[in-house]
């Protein structure tokens, strides 16, 4: 490449101090309030662009740790999926030697509530469904968290005045998961309690309380709550069992129903996605055997 | 020297003259980075590179402190722009003639910035150039004589490098 002749050389070196003199003097001659405040804006729009770039590579390295976690999270969760997938297996295979058959989950119709009957706490629900599926009276009507009620009035073949657990009259049989200790849940119009359940019992605070399929209109196994109160007395019968349900009786809103027949989500999957994945059980063949 | 080492020096010398050099001051009297910075960036850029880093330094320096905006880059343009000047026409070399050219460019930096400041009023003119500007002048030379042993040692001499492309 040619160089450049000695005279354009020191044109350009006389022009860029021309050039950088007159700006120096150009700020020079601001007010001292303009100075300030230009001054601390373009600091402002040096500095910025670096603090952006702080941020990002400290979120980089803040994403990648935890992305390290999750995986080993991950991991561990797969480790455990497979034990549990080992037990399932495991479970069916002993329930079918022992001659239990096929545990009938029930199909989920969803459903919106229309109205709430409130006497002090919502008791009753009326409730229009979606899908197929006909109605009838007992059907367990549940939500993500857990039992809500089930249908006492059917009204049409997709509408249908619900039971809510709330409502004193209400008894369901359930169960404590931990220990299979069964009792009848009743509200009394502040608080759920299971009854029924003798002194010695194993039930402590902190144990989910689950339907137990005994009634025979409710699958077994749908969550109710959790025990937050036990007393026990030498001179009762039976225990005093305080428990607290994780359904917002006040805020019901969408719901589903537990018709009788084929596994949960059949012929709707897809549709429903407020219910969370644990509720979601792999679809399973019914059509062969009875219940237990 | 590239765009991007350029950048990395500047930035560098600006957080140590912010941070570091108040750390290492002796009774008051701080050295001047920056000014160093320009007269070593102009020696091997000439007087067009060393006036428009001097430009941008002051600039930058005149954001942290905006009231005398438009001063420290003046000051630091003609530095840039002399000692590049400067640097095509002397055959002088050494460690004196680093400490000369330094401390000379500091007092020709301070000459400039207190003029402006003092707007002309001679005995804070005096008063500081004597007190801050010459002491300042002293311990940047010193500090540059330091750093080009340091550098000698650690990587063959920057200011030999200089010196090499002055020649060539």
């Amino acid at each position: 490449m040619a160089e450049r002749p000695q005279g354009l050389h020191r044109v350009g070196d006389r022009l860029v101090l021309t050039v950088c003199i007159l700006l120096s003097i150009w700020m020079m001659t601001w007010d001292e309030s303009d100075r300030v405040r230009r001054g601390a804006a373009w600091l402002h729009a040096v500095v910025t662009p670096i603090e952006w770039t702080n941020r990002f590579v400290e979120d980089l390295l803040e994403l990648e740790r935890e992305n390290e976690r999750l995986r080993a999270r991950v991991a561990a969760l797969e480790l455990d999926l497979a034990h549990l997938e080992r037990g399932r297996l495991r479970l069916e295979e002993l329930e079918t030697r022992a001659g239990f058959y096929e545990r009938t989950r029930g199909r989920l119709a969803p459903g919106e509530v229309l109205e709430l009957v409130v006497s002090r706490i919502p008791v009753q629900a009326k409730i229009k469904t979606f899908g197929a599926d006909s109605l009838e009276v007992w059907m367990p009507v549940i939500t993500e968290n857990g039992l809500a009620g089930r249908v006492r009035q059917v009204l049409d073949r997709d509408l249908a005045l619900v039971q809510l657990l709330t409502e004193e009259d209400s008894r369901i049989s359930v169960r404590v998961a931990r220990t299979n200790v069964t009792g009848l849940l009743r509200h009394d119009g502040r608080r759920f309690f299971v009854d029924h359940v003798p002194q010695g019992d194993p039930v402590r605070v902190g144990d989910a309380v689950v339907t137990s399929g005994l009634g025979g209109t409710v699958p077994e196994g749908l969550a109710v709550g959790r025990v937050t109160r036990v007393r026990s007395s030498p001179s009762e019968l039976f225990q005093e069992i305080e428990v607290e349900s994780a359904v917002r009786f006040s805020a019901l809103r969408r719901v589903y129903v537990v018709t009788r027949s084929g596994p949960w989500y059949a012929g709707f999957e897809g549709t429903v996605s407020s219910v969370p994945d644990s509720q979601r059980a792999a679809p399973r063949d019914t059509s062969a055997g009875a219940r237990r | 020297m590239t765009g991007m080492r350029l950048m990395v020096a500047v930035a560098i010398t600006l957080v140590a003259q912010l941070a570091f050099v108040p750390r290492i001051s002796i009774a008051g009297i701080t050295p001047d980075f920056v000014v160093l910075l320009v007269v070593l960036v102009a020696l091997r850029a000439g007087p067009s590179g060393g006036a428009a880093l001097g430009f941008l330094v002051g600039l930058l320096q005149g954001m942290l402190a905006p009231e005398t905006l438009g001063l420290d880059a003046l000051a630091k343009t003609l530095v840039g722009w002399a000692v590049g000047k400067l640097s095509s026409s002397l055959a002088i070399e050494g460690p004196a003639f680093y400490f000369g050219l330094v401390a000379m460019s500091v007092l020709a930096h301070d000459l400039v910035y207190l003029v402006g400041l003092t707007q002309l009023d001679v005995a804070r003119f005096l008063g500081l150039f004597v007190t801050h500007s010459i002491p300042a002048a002293v311990y940047t030379g010193l500090v540059s004589l330091l750093i080009g042993m340091i550098a000698r040692a650690v990587t063959g001499g920057v200011l030999n490098r200089t010196a090499e492309v002055r020649r060539g």
